[in-house]
């Protein structure tokens, strides 16, 4: 950078161009510019959103608005639609409600989506008329209604359907009312973890067995079928440990162990980890960082941003280490009354979760996975509802999943048209030229490719997917979003509400985007 | 990863700005409750360098309305009887009736309004934002929302409180407790006090309840008649509308006969503008001290001879000039939209609500409606 | 060169094909026998890739017969299949799959094709690199090859089903000059070892010094066929003199 200037009078002096290196003046130094730009920048941000946060603050003390944070630990009051607690004891408990609901949307409806879309958007493809035209028909129809009144399509339809009577009381594989759907499903019982377990040292056995397979079919030449060998270990696993899963009910104690010890560790280790966790961190960073920009020859130069990234990465290396043990000060009262630093309830947690686990090593002789189907009973006072066996999915439940589901599909379903269509016609030539049958190039050479070209933008209907959940408000599905009106109307703390709100959808959108973006990385087509 | 940490920083000084705003609060608050001790036609707290432009401008909401010429009123639009709008914007009811008291009042013309139909949701934030003058909404006034919201409450129109409506074919009398919802599917609509009080009153009286909230009351009343809620609640005022709307064949009961909640309906204004304020509670009062003395549209006369009616319709004294009023400003209420007792049955009679042995009997017979004197 | 009493491999009669209005083949009567080197030469647009594409039903024949090593070509699936099993393809854009490792690109049809276990095809697939001269470039992925190494790949894909006949369509016109040489070695290799070959190419050096036959083609018909000998340096069609005329 130095060589490109020239100084300023020595171009006019004579005809040859003489190099002097020197330094260039300051407001004309292209790397002192991108610093000064770049630590601008983050100070009229910062600086912005004190104006807009003091300002704030003042004009709620003015009109009487008191800002806080007392609600998530005071008593919610008001009972939840569904979820993992439909009577929450506070208002950060009822956020959570209705965070578990917002995400069992959207991570079912994601998988939902993604499978119907493919289909669909592989049907569009098809040479069969018939499928072809219901494909575009389907996503004609769903791409040009907005979601909204889909929701309320599907909400008034299960509306529409028939009440529970005293004749439906029983079981059922599958049952349709107005009161929602109810599905016979498999769960985890009583022995699922030790059999989990079991499964999981099966897998890892199987890793061992496919690898001595392979090791053998090189050295023989001959098929060793190592896939089936992997298949089979599993299985083995899975069937023998089915039986004899109540053995390992010596863990129990185990886990219990390790939940004493940690919940008896001084809360200040939570600090030291935090602050290990957060140097640790950055200094891998760092050291990877410079491993990229490593060649043959030797490091290369870093550039201007590239110092700037690596200042960065340790300042909030060092940023994570200070909250680390900020979080040993701070305390907060739990809705139970005791007041606890955050580091201790981190440390609580953990024990809990072992002491958690620890339960489920019983050795109860319980198979692992039951069968339940759902059932209709008269409750309380005589009103006929879905018990609790099953899946009992709600109208709200059943219309926004639906809604979203195949709305996000039929966007995907382009998205997957449009992939294949990318993918050049010479593959599809020189896949039928070697002899691949039609299904088996569709599967190893343009779906492949085509996933490549497809992931980014599907990315983007996650993210759709995940934001468009919050409709359910409409049809009254006990999302983030409900609970949280519910909240503020009961607090009127609207702005602390929405902040948690924006901080919900910020976090799942990060998390969405970022595992699309690992992928995409991992997939990128290798070029020169 | 430095565009995440941005963001990551760029929260955090807006959640550090806004809590190290809270111990302003405090301050603030007591010199504008000063403010309001004081006679004087102030606007809230005048040390105020940003307030909001509502109340910070000169003459507050007063100055505002009058300048516009009319009145933005905060309805429901869709509550039985309450406020129903209209094909041609306008609303009808109650609550809608009270919005004119307070044009005529402050403008001297009874249909000087604009009607803004609010979901219950919605109806604090509008307040606040200064999307409405005043809200006549019937608004439950508790002390949550009196003390935290930033909000006042004017004096209470209707006494209510919460029931729930069930299916008589499903056994329920108007003798049925709170216990005999066990197990139901209850339906209700979002942002309002009725929430909590079922999940109260249902805890309290030993009954699980699932309890689906909606945006809006007429979606429960659709999923209470398509049956996929069993019983619906709100107070008792919205289900005896609907009940007079939709139920011909009287296959419907309200109970239980003493209502789960107190519900004292009335006009909301924002806080620190005292001036408002006033304004609205006076109006409120006018209407009642006229219905104490037989004051109707019909009869109403500025050449009352009654000292306080006289006073109360600016025949002597400066009572209403003081407010910032014109000195016939009650007189133009009654003569334009009437009395309460007119407002109460014009509105509520026709379905089914009478004053008669509620607390909305006058307090002389053993009501609770009671104007303080206009002297 | 070749014996004379070999046997047909392929047998062209009639063959006729329209593209909409446009007629691309007008009549193709012709006959490979095994061991036969064939170039076909002819202006663009002529059809001459249209002929090969035929021939492994890339390209549907509307009118006339194709028969492949004794194999008709019909609407069968399984005729179709088995002849695509027979012929390797070589095409002017190489169309490797970019996904794939080179040796990937090379076993994947006799592991799913001719199912063979994966050592065997991996043995098959190095031996083959050998054989066009890159075996150092078996796990690098296409992308990272230049143009001539990915033809050369291409070739190796193709023989690996160990086809009866070989089809290249303009192998050499996507390369750079440097590197053209270097594929049509290979090509020569090939022809030497008695594949049987059909090249559609503007390489009249390649067609003068290796083919057995050249087939000169013009508006969708066969308009001369002999010796090289007897093209290069004695045409009977005044249209064939005008080609040479312009490109030698």
């Amino acid at each position: 950078m130095e060589r490109e200037n020239k100084a300023p009078d020595a171009a006019g002096d004579s005809a040859v161009s003489t190099r002097v290196h020197a330094r260039p003046p300051i407001w004309r130094n292209i790397s002192v510019i991108k610093w000064v730009a770049q630590l601008a920048a983050l100070v009229a941000v910062l600086a912005l959103f004190w104006l807009l946060g003091s300002e704030a603050a003042k004009n709620f003390s003015a009109s009487g608005i008191s800002f806080g944070w007392d609600w998530l630990s005071d008593p919610f009051g008001v009972n939840i639609r569904e979820g993992i607690d439909v009577n929450p004891d506070s208002g950060a408990r009822a956020l959570v409600v209705g965070a578990v609901n917002t995400l069992r949307v959207a991570i079912s409806g994601i998988f939902a989506a993604t499978i119907l879309g493919t289909v669909v958007g592989v049907a569009r493809l098809s040479r069969n008329w018939i499928v072809n035209r219901l494909a575009t028909v389907y996503i004609e129809i769903i791409r040009n209604i907005p979601l909204l009144v889909q929701i309320f399509f599907w909400s008034a339809l299960t509306i529409g359907l028939s009440d529970l009577v005293e004749d439906d009381v029983g079981t059922h594989l599958f049952k349709a009312s107005n009161k929602g759907f109810g599905l016979a499903w498999l769960f985890p019982s009583t022995g699922f973890w030790p059999w989990l377990l079991i499964v999981i040292v099966g897998l890892v056995a199987a890793k061992f067995v496919a690898a001595w397979r392979t090791r053998l079919m090189e050295e023989t030449g001959k098929e060793a079928y190592s896939l089936t060998y992997a298949f089979g270990t599993v299985a083995l696993f899975g069937l023998v440990g089915w039986f004899i899963h109540p053995i390992l009910g010596f863990l129990s104690g185990v886990w219990d162990a390790i939940g004493d010890f940690i919940g008896g560790l001084p809360s200040s280790t939570v600090s030291v980890v935090i602050a290990a966790a957060g140097l640790l961190g950055a200094a891998w960073w760092i050291r990877q960082f410079f491993e990229s920009r490593r060649t043959p020859a030797g490091f290369g130069k870093m550039t201007d941003d590239d110092i700037f990234r690596i200042v960065f990465a340790g300042l909030v290396g060092l940023g994570v280490a200070l909250v680390g043990f900020a979080l040993g000060g701070a305390s907060i009262e739990t809705p139970g009354g005791d007041v606890l630093t955050v580091a201790e309830l981190i440390r609580n947690g953990f024990s809990n979760g072992f002491h958690w686990f620890a339960d489920k090593f019983t050795g109860d002789s319980g198979g692992p996975i039951s069968f339940s189907q759902a059932n209709v009973e008269v409750r309380g006072a005589g009103f006929t509802q879905f018990g609790t066996d099953g899946i009992i999915i709600t109208p709200p439940f059943f219309a926004v999943w639906v809604g979203v589901t195949l709305y996000t599909a039929a966007f995907i379903a382009e998205i997957v048209r449009g992939g294949i269509l990318a993918v050049s016609k010479g593959q599809t030539e020189a896949a039928q030229a070697v002899g691949l049958k039609r299904s088996q190039y569709l599967r190893l050479i343009i779906l492949p490719q085509a996933f490549r070209i497809i992931l980014p933008p599907m990315g983007n209907q996650y993210l759709n997917l995940a934001k468009n959940t919050s409709l359910g408000l409409a049809v009254a599905f006990a999302d983030i979003v409900a609970v949280g009106f519910t909240a503020i109307n009961q607090t009127g703390q609207s702005l602390p509400v929405v902040l948690v709100w924006m901080a919900f959808f910020v976090t799942m959108s990060l998390i969405i985007s970022g595992i699309v973006n690992y992928y995409n990385r991992k997939l990128k087509l290798v070029e020169r | 990863m430095i565009k995440r940490l941005m963001l990551l920083l760029a929260v955090l000084a807006l959640v550090a700005a806004a809590c190290g705003g809270t111990s302003d609060t405090e301050e603030t608050t007591t010199t504008a409750a000063t403010d309001d001790g004081t006679t004087e036609t102030t606007a809230g707290s005048t040390d105020d360098g940003g307030g909001d432009a509502g109340q910070g401008s000169e003459g507050g909401t007063l100055a505002t309305v009058q300048a516009r010429g009319k009145l933005i009123c905060g309805v429901s639009g869709s509550a039985v009887a309450f406020s129903e709008t209209q094909s041609d914007g306008s609303a009808t009811g109650f609550d809608a009736d009270y919005c004119r008291a307070v044009a005529a009042a402050v403008l001297g013309d009874a249909n000087a309004v604009e009607f803004r139909a609010l979901t219950a949701a919605e109806r604090f934030e509008a307040l606040k934002n200064n999307e409405i003058d005043v809200l006549i909404r019937n608004t439950t006034w508790t002390q949550s929302r009196d003390t935290d919201i930033g909000m006042d409450f004017a004096p209470t129109t209707f006494y209510d409180g919460q029931q729930v409506m069930g299916r008589r074919d499903k056994g329920f009398t108007e003798d049925s407790t709170l216990a005999d919802v066990d197990g139901a599917i209850l339906c209700t609509n979002a942002g309002t006090t009725t929430e909590k009080n079922i999940t109260e009153g249902a805890a309290l009286s030993g009954a699980t309840i699932t309890l689906e909230t909606v945006e809006t009351f007429p979606e429960a009343m659709e999923k209470f008649i398509a049956g996929t809620c069993d019983l619906t609640t709100t107070d008792g005022s919205g289900l005896v509308g609907n009940k007079a709307t939709q139920d011909t064949n009287d296959e419907w009961v309200i109970f239980p006969r003493a209502p789960i909640s107190k519900e004292p309906l009335g006009p909301v204004y924002r806080q620190n503008d005292s001036q408002w304020g006033d304004i609205i509670n006076w109006t409120v009062y006018a209407t009642i001290i006229a219905d104490e003395n037989d004051v109707t549209s019909a009869n109403a006369s500025q050449d009352d001879e009654r000292p306080e009616i006289s006073r109360l319709f600016g025949g002597e004294g400066e009572l209403q000039t003081k407010m910032g009023l014109e000195a016939d400003a009650f007189f133009q209420v009654i003569t334009q939209v009437g009395n309460y007792d007119e407002i109460f049955s014009r509105n509520l009679n026709p379905v089914g609500l009478f004053r008669e042995g509620t607390f909305n009997a006058p307090f002389n017979e053993g009501g609770m409606i009671f104007a303080p004197p206009a002297r | 060169m070749k014996t004379e009493n070999a046997k047909d491999i392929i047998v062209c009669d009639g063959v006729k094909k329209w593209f909409g209005d446009f007629q691309a083949l007008k009549g193709v009567t012709t006959t490979v026998k095994e061991q036969e080197v064939v170039v076909i030469i002819g202006p663009s647009g002529s059809g001459k890739s249209t002929l090969i594409r035929c021939i492994n039903r890339l390209e549907a024949h509307q009118e006339g017969s194709i028969i492949v090593d004794g194999i008709e070509l019909t609407n069968d699936l399984r005729n179709i299949e088995k002849i695509r099993s027979e012929v390797g393809m070589v095409f002017q854009q190489f169309n490797l799959f970019p996904h794939l490792t080179v040796l990937d690109n090379i076993t994947l049809a006799p592991l799913w094709v001719r199912k063979n276990p994966r050592a065997d095809a991996e043995q098959v697939g190095m031996e083959l690199l050998e054989r066009v001269g890159i075996p150092e470039q078996a796990k690098k992925y296409p992308g990272q090859l230049s143009g001539g190494q990915q033809q050369r790949v291409a070739i190796a894909r193709a023989l690996a089903m160990k086809p009866k006949v070989m089809l290249f369509d303009e192998p050499t016109s996507a390369l750079d000059p440097e590197m053209i040489k270097e594929v049509l070695d290979v090509m020569k290799e090939l022809a030497l070892s008695g594949m049987t070959m059909i090249v559609v190419t503007h390489e009249m050096g390649f067609a003068r010094e290796v083919a057995d036959r050249v087939l000169f083609f013009d508006y969708g018909t066969i308009v001369e066929d002999g010796t090289p000998e007897h093209f290069f340096t004695n045409p009977q069609h005044d249209r064939t003199k005008l080609f040479l005329s312009q490109i030698l």
